[in-house]
């Protein structure tokens, strides 16, 4: 085996497996429970106001497509996407889906189209609200822009991977009035949503919101395994630190195999 | 409306327009407010100055047209502070860059927008060489860290890199000391610590980041990082280090743009912390409803 | 269905692939298989031009969607003029780009691309970027309110990083600066490590899904 990488190697393997067993436990029936998180009330919350309202919910799932790093985020914000598309067809609410990617387009379509046949309003589906507006970073944060301030978004719920146009979006959101939920893994993005939306999940509470929204056995069982992950690495950083306070070396030797 | 609350709610346009009367004048005529040197700023300084006789050092342009305000400085001193070392110590460099929009900023560094840059002598495919955008993102980087030629057959002038004479010994990442990487994004250092580090962890990396990004860095430091600038206040600080060997560069455009840089963070950041000082007052003072 | 619209062909390249440059990775790099490594080299290379394509593709795709868009317009709806004005950009570009003026290799030197670059396309995007100084100052004003504990812990910290950061902070007080070096060394980073940790954990988790056929959003969603 290629040297440095042994143990590396034993943690994938370890994840594997926990993945692929919680997924297949929870595809046979007996999917885990999560906990909820305070930001998906939230949401709830915001398509109702802007049903009272009258205005359109505008619903986004990042600027990351599915072919790198950030994809399992894209996925999380498709997820809330198919919950939020359900609230809205079943209040009778305008959704507005834009899309980085025209890749994403047809993706982000039949999510809405299955939330709008599962509440019995196939009829009420609109494809062209589900627009393409540009592979340009900022050129899709300016449309976005302009669609908030021109439709009067009532609610802006923005979960997925952002970037530099994460703190215009939201500022805008807020400018026009909208109640927004927002939630990314980019560290460098999460301070903004955190100081200027209303409600926003941190990191890896996306997966689970995404899981949790959907009762898709297969997001739940997956993020079931990411916490058998996450339990390896606490106790590794406790272990760790302990040792390595006392000058003892031996984990640290074998993390670096 | 109570004088607190009207404190607590001013009008944002209000602050916009004090952003402009404490940001412009400055930048065209700088007040000179003085500045300290960052640890950040002088170890990168130092880093450089420490890259052994004859390595290998690539500079990665990983920005586009909207990060160029606040890294077009880092990117220049880096360049021109690369330069000395090429005449003092005889390192070679490798320029190349990850975003289709960066190839393009390459030439703005060197045909004098901000002044003159010094290449003391340089031999351009000896001492340095430009290979441009290499497309693939992270699978590109992937790819030239396995083998250069592959991945990037011709410079940027379409000169083939196999008869270029730096490049003979430039195979794959073995054969690079450093790696200086001017980012605004994704693709940017995770990637290139994911292919690049990995397989070469004596690697020593250099990052000229936004302010913004700074958080992203600081648990990579000091293994993987040796150190980074912190956005157009490290241009600066970096600009007064490098114009110490480089005087031009103090006299020129660079120069004095990276003083009014300087007094508009300064004045921005005050006015900002005012502002916020002020809401706060409103908010404490305001009558409360019963 | 026809063969080549079946999902399984793609589902299983994948999974062949990725088994394989994942294979290479742990037992093959470098000198202990060579061959693994070229070939994984080789397989990588053709993702790297296939990528470069998809480049292209992208732009025909836009012109194709905003043409659609022109030949739908509706009266009163004027949104096609936009799509037009991308269209007449687009084509301008190329023809500048490519069929007009010098060349230096495979590098055009034509000054009206070169214009186009720095006047409009810099412009622009230094344009968009610096909204973001504005809407900084408006939402720190807005938010870094004192109204709960945590929100104060949020002001002060946010305050003194603030502080540390203008190039005048650590003039008025050196402190400032051993502050926020404090602050961004050790409460930051820990929290943002738990968080690259988790995202990273994900990422895994979706790769893993997408090995074993039960992620299908990048193959255009559904069943």
């Amino acid at each position: 085996m290629v040297e440095g990488r042994v143990a590396q190697f034993v943690v994938l393997v370890v994840l594997c497996i926990a993945v692929i067993y919680f997924v297949e436990r929870a595809r046979r029936g007996k999917v885990p429970k999560i906990r909820k998180l305070p930001g998906l009330d939230a949401i709830d919350e915001a398509v109702g106001r802007a049903t009272e309202m009258g205005r359109p919910v505008i619903a986004s799932h990042g600027i990351a497509g599915f072919e790198d790093m950030f994809a399992v985020q894209t996925a999380a914000g498709m997820s809330v996407l198919g919950y939020v598309a359900r609230l809205c067809a079943k209040y009778d609410t305008e959704l507005l889906v834009p899309c980085r990617y025209s890749i994403l387009v047809p993706v982000a379509q039949e999510i809405v189209q299955q939330a709008y046949i599962a509440e019995g309003k196939p009829e009420a589906y609109k494809p062209d609200n589900i627009m393409f507006l540009s592979d340009e970073q900022f050129a899709y944060s300016i449309g976005y822009m302009g669609l908030m301030t021109r439709q009067k978004a009532a609610a802006n719920i923005m979960i997925g991977a952002y970037w530099a146009e994460s703190l215009q979006l939201a500022e805008t959101g807020f400018m026009a009035g909208a109640i927004q939920v927002s939630g990314t893994a980019n560290t460098a993005q999460i301070p903004f949503f955190v100081v200027c939306t209303d409600y926003c999940l941190i990191g890896e509470e996306i997966f689970a919101a995404g899981a949790y929204l959907s009762k898709d056995p297969v997001l739940t069982g997956s993020l079931v395994g990411q916490d058998v992950g996450r339990i390896i690495a606490e106790i590794l950083i406790v272990l760790g630190t302990i040792l390595t306070t006392a000058g003892v070396k031996w984990l640290t030797e074998i993390l670096s195999k | 409306m109570s004088l607190w609350e009207k404190l607590e709610a001013i009008d944002r346009r209000v602050l916009y327009a004090l952003l402009w009367i404490v940001v412009l004048p400055v930048l065209y005529y700088p007040i000179n407010l003085p500045t300290i040197i960052s640890d950040l700023t002088r170890e990168y300084y130092n880093q450089i100055e420490a890259i052994p006789s004859g390595s290998v050092v690539v500079l990665a342009y990983d920005l586009g047209p909207a990060g160029w305000p606040e890294l077009g400085g880092q990117c220049y001193a880096t360049m021109q502070h690369l330069f000395t070392m090429i005449n003092e110590k005889g390192i070679k460099v490798v320029m190349l860059c990850y975003w289709a929009t960066g190839a393009a900023l390459i030439p703005n560094t060197f045909e004098g927008v901000y002044g003159p840059m010094d290449q003391m002598g340089a031999e351009y495919g000896v001492d340095w060489v430009n290979l441009g955008y290499i497309a693939g993102g992270e699978v590109g980087m992937s790819n030239f860290a396995m083998d250069t030629w592959g991945a990037k057959p011709t410079d940027y002038e379409g000169t083939l890199v196999s008869t270029i004479p730096l490049m003979q010994n430039v195979r794959t990442i073995q054969d690079v000391y450093m790696l200086i990487s001017i980012e605004s994004g994704t693709p940017g250092f995770e990637e290139y610590n994911r292919q690049w580090w990995t397989r070469k962890n004596t690697l020593k990396i250099l990052i000229g980041a936004l302010g913004v990004s700074i958080p992203g860095y600081e648990p990579f430091r000091p293994q993987r990082i040796q150190s980074y600038l912190p956005g157009g206040k490290g241009a600066s600080e970096y600009i007064s280090l490098v114009g110490k060997k480089v005087p031009a560069i103090l006299a020129g455009q660079m120069g004095k743009k990276a003083v009014g840089v300087n007094d508009a963070l300064s004045t921005s950041h005050i006015l900002v912390i005012i502002f916020v000082a002020i809401g706060n007052i409103g908010y404490f003072l305001r009558p409360r409803r019963k | 269905m026809a063969w080549y619209k079946r999902r399984e062909g793609p589902l299983i390249v994948t999974l062949i692939v990725a088994l394989f440059l994942i294979f290479e990775w742990y037992f093959g790099e470098g000198a202990l298989i060579p061959e693994a490594t070229k070939a994984s080299g080789q397989i990588q290379l053709f993702v790297a031009f296939i990528l470069a394509f998809v480049i292209g593709v992208g732009a025909l795709n836009v012109l194709r969607i905003h043409w659609h868009r022109i030949q739908r317009r509706k009266p009163g709806d004027y949104s096609w003029l936009y799509s037009s004005w991308i269209f007449i950009l687009i084509i301008l570009y190329v023809i500048t780009g490519i069929f007009l003026g010098a060349y230096s290799g495979l590098r055009t030197e034509e000054p009206s691309y070169i214009w186009m670059y720095d006047y409009v396309l810099s412009a622009l995007d230094g344009t968009m970027y610096s909204i973001l100084a504005f809407f900084i100052a408006s939402g720190a004003y807005r938010a870094f309110r004192a109204r709960t504990a945590e929100a104060a812990l949020l002001l002060i910290a946010g305050t003194l990083v603030m502080l540390g950061n203008a190039p005048v902070g650590g003039v008025i007080w050196t402190g400032f600066l051993d502050i926020n070096s404090w602050i961004q060394r050790i409460p930051m980073m820990a929290g943002i490590r738990g968080i690259l940790i988790g995202a990273g954990l994900g990422a895994i988790a979706m790769g893993i899904r997408i090995l074993t056929g039960r992620e299908r959003g990048y193959l255009g969603g559904g069943e």
